[in-house]
């Protein structure tokens, strides 16, 4: 991880597709997400060489957030003005977001955590859709260990007693033994 | 224990020194080892659900960010600029770097184009085409099936767009691998990639401004995709599996004889376990029969001392699925040998590339090494060699005495970089013949998750070096981690070409299973190029066919030929085959399947009933059913031994067979199920489940009764299929 520019292609290999779902799941559009991503990985570039190995997860999970969530603000301030222009995208490229949200388990999966209080949301977040560890999490939320476990406890719990009121038949088959 | 402490054991995320008291109290708690389960089913299928491979940038994005990767960060600016200001500054520095790169780079190439451009003909592209984003619609099928989908292109007709079927689109995750834009443009091909990096360089950030309705896909970025296709990582497609087809019925008359090599591998069951823990029907070509049957420890006599290294019992049932049939089971029992006062010398080798940074990856790996560390003594010496980009030794050859050190080493282990397979492999190799203990256990033990992603690593150069180095002696064991980038082909293949065996590990159970209770089986090999051969009797069996081992056959003449490899029995190891055998005395009509179609230009005569007399030998004339012979070699030796067993049928039915008969008949079954086979017959769920119950037995590690919830768990996924 010496070389500048290598470390910086291992980080983008391995942390493109966390980094893209989870700004999706502020964003709710892949192309915003895409951008915010891309966003990231160009502030990392100015960044890496003050980033130590171990903080670089949380510290891009955390640039990622508030990106996702600026993004997100400007956007909801310019769209109306500028949905005719949106149309003309969506009916022009595959659309991928769409398509992804066929995938219903998935998007109700998304739906649910986002319903969640704002911590355990941010907990579960990084845990199931970053794939980060404890100890990562507790440093981009800037808590404790412990905390983070009674956190990603109790969002599992809560998803997992509405996911079953939900869908009580998919529930039973993921949990029948 | 506290709730959290559930959840944390489910997520893999219990601090070290909590890991065994909980497990303790999981497991003298059934209640709460139920419940945990629960806990732990709904976050595997929580993160199954929710890591999309999908989600991705798009190919220009990551071509520019590769591009942006070989320009040094710019140091100039001062902090205190606001974030936009510098964002655009560099963004302007950056963009005028690559356009000055190009430029130069442009006038420099010109003159030798035609000889360097890369040039692609219409087939190439059509082999190489590589889904973008497959259709969503499709997402499911894409899960249950590692094979690629072809996607939706995002640019078609490159050139020939006339021609049906011919779509060019970059790969997928077409990844500039480290060493390409790490390296200065020493080759012509890599100043084709920087050149057209630039251009996809403009594009994207002219569309980060919001300019989108300009966008319009850059045309060549397709050419530096197809430029560095083959060192691109294949992250989103996830998983490959050997295709196999299975054995049919083989006629006696025709083919009296089958050979094939012993298995010992264990991974498919593990990883079969693995996608219906999430709710989903593996692939069929995930289902290897063999390896199902041969994951249960089995409880039946080993051989008497000072006598060959294992035992050989055949024993003959009714067959559930094709009741008319008989089913032969043979066993195979390795000796037990004990390891803990063996001389050892153990490697791991342990990947450590950015795909192994998943909690079911790396920190299981630290897991199992750290339990099997817990069992080494001072006989046993530990090395620790890990490989990324690059490889290295992290820990010399220590005393197993020395846990501290080997714990400390182990602790370290951090994932980061690309997958340089070979050069861990041979440096793995090295240590070990360095410290080479004659008559002790000499072992690599590979822990990856198999993506071999950089440098010379195609699956057949790896397999040649494993081959060669298997030579010195040294045995291989292959323990596969993590979902949803297993390569499953490559490290059976590695196993089966090392001298070794290969096991997955999906957990901490698992772990446990093959290091600590199954240990002497995975590190103590007592017998080498282990293959059995059956003559089947004409006069009293019309048919046969070997359930399993599709990927294990022998020519006949392989037998004899001690040149040919075969696989390795470990200590204390059951390894089972079985046949499906039709009697030669089953009238022809009443057969449930023709074995073929009556000749058209032959007679019937050698087609389906037995041979002529006079082409019988006298032996054919007692009542065996076949003779069982096996041949071995000593771990150390070069000449093969034979062992051979006349097997006779008592006409046992199925009530009366033995449990452990009934326990491997339902697992094999359940294969058969898994695999929706053509010889499924009358199968049911319910026949497999009875059968398994039957043969349940005492169960002291409880493998039979999760069995038990596997065939409950695929039950409820195919309804659909017929019962």
């Amino acid at each position: 991880m010496s070389d500048p520019s290598h470390a910086f292609t291992e980080i983008l290999q391995r942390y493109e597709r966390p980094l893209v779902r989870y700004a999706f799941s502020f964003t709710a559009d892949l192309e915003d997400a895409r951008d915010v991503v891309q966003d990231v990985f160009i502030k990392l570039h100015h960044h890496l060489a003050g980033l130590d190995e171990d903080h670089i997860a949380p510290w891009l999970f955390t640039v990622c957030k508030n990106r996702a969530l600026d993004h997100h603000r400007k956007n909801s301030r310019i769209i109306s003005m500028d949905t005719e222009t949106l149309e003309l995208e969506a009916s022009s490229e595959p659309g991928p977001s769409e398509e992804m949200e066929t995938r219903e388990t998935a998007a109700t999966l998304r739906q649910l955590i986002g319903e969640l209080p704002d911590r355990q949301r941010e907990a579960v977040r990084l845990k199931f859709i970053a794939g980060l560890d404890y100890k990562q999490i507790s440093e981009a939320m800037k808590t404790s260990m412990g905390n983070v476990g009674y956190l990603i406890h109790h969002g599992v719990e809560s998803l997992r007693k509405r996911w079953q009121s939900i869908d009580p038949e998919a529930a039973l088959a993921i949990s029948k033994h | 224990m506290k709730p959290e402490q559930i959840t944390a054991w489910a997520l893999n995320e219990l601090p070290a020194e909590d890991q065994p008291k909980i497990e303790a109290a999981l497991q003298a708690d059934p209640d709460v080892l139920y419940q945990a389960d629960e806990v732990k089913s709904f976050c595997d299928f929580l993160s199954a659900e929710l890591r999309d491979e999908d989600f991705a940038l798009s190919e220009d994005q990551r071509g520019a960010l590769a591009a942006l990767a070989a320009l040094p960060p710019p140091t100039a600016l001062a902090e205190s600029t606001p974030w936009w200001r510098r964002y655009a500054i560099a963004n302007i520095a950056t963009a005028a770097a690559v356009v000055v790169i190009s430029g130069v780079l442009m006038i420099k190439q010109e003159k030798q184009h035609v000889t360097e451009e890369f040039v692609l003909t219409g087939d190439d592209l059509k082999v190489q085409a590589a889904p973008v984003l497959p259709d969503k619609a499709d997402a499911r099928k894409k899960e249950m099936s590692p094979v690629p989908q072809p996607g939706k292109p995002s640019v078609t007709g490159l050139g020939d767009a006339s021609r049906p079927g011919l779509v060019a689109s970059p790969p997928a995750d077409a990844f500039i691998a480290p060493d390409v834009v790490a390296a200065a443009p020493p080759s012509p091909v890599l100043r084709n990639v920087e050149l057209n990096l630039g251009q996809t360089m403009d594009r994207v950030i002219q569309r980060s401004s919001m300019d989108r309705q300009d966008y319009a896909p850059p045309e060549i970025p397709q050419r530096f995709g197809y430029v560095v296709e083959p060192q691109y990582d294949r992250k989103a497609n996830t998983e490959t599996y050997s295709q196999f087809i299975e054995n049919t019925v083989q006629e006696v008359a025709r083919v009296p004889l089958s050979t094939f090599s012993i298995d010992v591998d264990t991974a498919s069951y593990s990883n079969v376990r693995r996608f219906l823990n999430q709710n989903m029907l593996p692939p069929q070509e995930a289902v290897r029969i063999e390896e199902l049957v041969n994951y249960f420890p089995y409880d039946i006599d080993g051989p008497a001392a000072d006598k060959d290294p294992f035992a050989v019992h055949v024993e003959l049932s009714q067959c559930p699925w094709q009741p008319q049939h008989r089913l032969a089971r043979i066993a195979i029992k390795g000796q037990e040998i004990g390891m803990e006062h063996r001389n050892s010398n153990l490697v791991f080798l342990v990947d450590v590339s950015g795909s192994m940074n998943e909690p079911n990856k790396l920190p299981l790996v630290q897991q199992s090494l750290r339990m099997l560390t817990e069992r080494l003594g001072e006989e046993g010496r530990v090395s620790l060699v890990v490989y990324a980009g690059q490889s290295g030794v992290v820990l010399p050859s220590t005393n197993g005495m020395k846990k501290a050190e080997i714990l400390a080493a182990v602790d370290n282990l951090r994932a980061g970089g690309g997958t340089h397979g070979s050069a861990g492999i041979k440096l793995a190799y090295e240590q070990a013949v360095s410290g080479f203990i004659k008559d002790g256990v000499n072992r690599v033990i590979l822990c990856t998750d198999g993506d071999f992603n950089v440098g010379t690593t195609s699956p057949e150069e790896l397999e040649k070096l494993i081959a060669e180095k298997a030579r010195s002696g040294v045995f291989l064991s292959v323990l596969g981690y993590g979902s949803g980038n297993l390569q499953d082909r490559t490290m059976e293949t590695l196993a089966d070409k090392g001298n070794g065996n290969y096991a997955y590990i999906d957990n901490l159970a698992e772990a446990r299973k093959v290091l600590v209770e199954q240990m002497s089986g995975t590190l103590v090999t007592i017998a080498k190029d282990v293959k059995v051969q059956v003559e089947f009797n004409p006069a009293q069996v019309r048919g046969y066919r070997l359930i399993g081992y599709e990927n294990r056959l022998l020519a006949k003449e392989d037998f004899n030929d001690d040149t040919k490899d075969a696989g390795e029995i470990g200590a204390g190891h059951t390894v089972t085959a079985l046949y499906e055998i039709v009697p030669a005395s089953l009238p022809l009509d009443a057969e449930p399947q023709p074995l073929v179609d009556a000749l058209k230009y032959q007679n019937q005569v050698a087609a389906a009933s037995p041979l002529p007399e006079e082409k019988l030998t006298p032996a054919a004339e007692t009542d065996e059913v076949m003779t069982v012979k096996l041949r071995y070699k000593k771990p150390d030796g070069n000449v093969s031994q034979l062992i051979e067993v006349p097997v006779k049928d008592e006409g046992k039915k199925l009530k009366a067979a033995s449990r452990e008969f009934k326990f491997t008949a339902s697992v094999a079954g359940f294969g058969l199920l898994l695999r929706d086979s053509a010889y499924k017959g009358q199968l049911t769920w319910d026949s497999i489940r009875q059968l398994a119950r039957e043969g349940k037995g005492p169960d002291k590690n409880g493998y039979r009764g999760e069995f038990l919830q596997l065939i409950e768990k695929a039950a409820a996924m195919t309804p659909s299929r017929p019962q």
